[in-house]
């Protein structure tokens, strides 16, 4: 038997189905909770804003009309719930190893080098991520960790699929500075047409 | 479905050589702990049950829950700080002290700093300017403790959100054994003078609004008793777990 698409959960959610509400729900947990992490930047801020952006999505349901994939109306609603989290606490995203000082931007500032498997240190993602301003990480983010398509986060954010691409091009561009990796001037340009 | 904002080619983007190192490491982020997936589809879900007429205390319960996790992070990170302060003030003072009694003192404020201390009694740490070097000693014990056993604790069971202290003589602690009996309990209990003073620091997390009406015993559990702004009674334990919550 196959699994039921999410437009079908939705509808039976909405019909007061509470058991695809859950089904829809656990499908999608796992990627808003990793969007929330990277726009908060840490583990306790992304677990409230997760838990925010279902509730969000909960009492979004009955506005739902289908116009656009429920998968990209959940990352919409998990990024303005989270947002919300963190504009309600004032403040930008803080990795929580650049709050101790581990996160040092003259040591791994632009021009030096560093091994790939850096990139995979966790606490030095996290701190260059959460020093982008938020027009840039916020698409870099649903780019990359929620893996929608320009179309999806210009819809997502409402913003012109032109400044979707800029952004995530600048974004992008000063993520490698930010980590000490500065990009080939010539792949600087490549983004599609 | 149609999307007119589509675009196809987009899909097949070009990174840049290095990014594509990046945007694997960026959804690295790894599997959700499954205690906040539970919690937050239970919260979800009771939003949706009471858009449906069904009640539920969920929605509340997970509020709380998700404030717990906030100030825990923020107090352990405070009585980290204290209790540092407080061995660092105490190394000064005792400047006569053995080195080896020193080091000895540092390791145990280090462990407890790294254990993120939670719910220590701040006032309590405070104390220690008064006192000498080995009850330092037995207050951050006391405190590495305190915060095993804070993590070892129900994910409703930390820190509030509003700190009201719990401090001067004592009160009179009914004993409650039922949910209906809490909502027998007067809006303040009165102080007993005939009992010691107490200094206790309520840390449990309530809502605005909550009001703390007094210790109590619950079950034969020491507790405190907060009246919620719909006129409820929750009791926690004096490791902030909710004994019992009842609706008027």
């Amino acid at each position: 038997m196959t699994e039921p698409d999410d437009l079908a959960l939705v509808g039976a959610a909405q019909r007061g189905d509470r058991a695809a509400l859950d089904q829809l729900l656990r499908r999608h947990y796992d990627r808003i909770h990793a969007v929330c992490r990277r726009i908060t930047g840490n583990d306790a801020d992304a677990a409230d804003a997760a838990q925010e952006a279902l509730i969000a999505v909960v009492r979004g349901l009955p506005r739902f009309d289908g116009r656009s994939k429920v998968s990209t109306w959940m990352y919409r609603v998990a990024t303005n719930a989270t947002l919300d989290e963190l504009r309600r606490r004032s403040r930008r995203p803080i990795a929580v190893d650049e709050a101790s000082g581990v996160f040092d931007h003259e040591s791994v500032g632009a021009g030096s080098e560093i091994a790939l498997d850096a990139l995979f240190d966790r606490d030095l993602l996290d701190g260059a991520l959460a020093s982008l301003p938020d027009e840039f990480r916020i698409p870099v983010v649903l780019r990359d960790v929620a893996d929608l398509d320009y179309g999806e986060i210009a819809e997502a954010l409402s913003i012109p699929l032109g400044t979707v691409k800029s952004r995530i091009a600048r974004g992008r561009q000063q993520l490698a500075e930010r980590l000490g990796n500065q990009s080939d001037p010539s792949h600087r340009h490549t983004e599609a047409p | 479905m149609n999307d007119p904002t589509r675009d196809p080619a987009l899909e097949n983007e070009p990174l840049p050589p290095h990014h594509q190192v990046v945007r694997a490491a960026l959804s690295e982020v790894g599997r959700a702990p499954d205690g906040h997936r539970e919690q937050a589809i239970a919260a979800a879900l009771a939003v949706f049950d009471a858009h449906h007429g069904v009640p539920s205390l969920d929605v509340a319960r997970a509020a709380r829950a998700a404030r717990l996790r906030r100030w825990n992070l923020a107090l352990g990170a405070a009585a980290a700080v204290v209790a540092l302060g407080v061995v660092g003030t105490n190394l000064l003072r005792s400047a006569g002290g053995s080195d080896q009694e020193s080091a000895s003192m540092m390791t145990v404020a280090s462990e407890a700093a790294d254990a993120g201390a939670a719910m220590a009694p701040a006032d309590s740490i405070i104390e220690g300017d008064q006192k000498a070097t080995s009850e330092s000693i037995g207050q951050l014990e006391g405190l590495t403790s305190t915060v095993a056993s804070t993590e070892t604790t129900s994910a409703t069971a930390a820190t509030g959100e509003t700190l009201p202290a719990i401090i001067g003589p004592a009160f009179v602690t009914p004993a409650m054994s039922t949910p209906d009996d809490l909502l027998t309990l007067p809006d303040v209990l009165p102080a007993d003078p005939a009992l010691p003073a107490i200094e206790t620091e309520f840390a449990c997390d309530i809502l605005d609004g909550d009001v703390v009406i007094g210790r109590i015993t619950y079950g034969g559990t020491e507790a405190v008793a907060v009246r919620t702004v719909d006129g409820g009674v929750i009791a926690f334990d004096l490791q902030c777990t909710v004994l019992a919550e009842v609706k008027p």
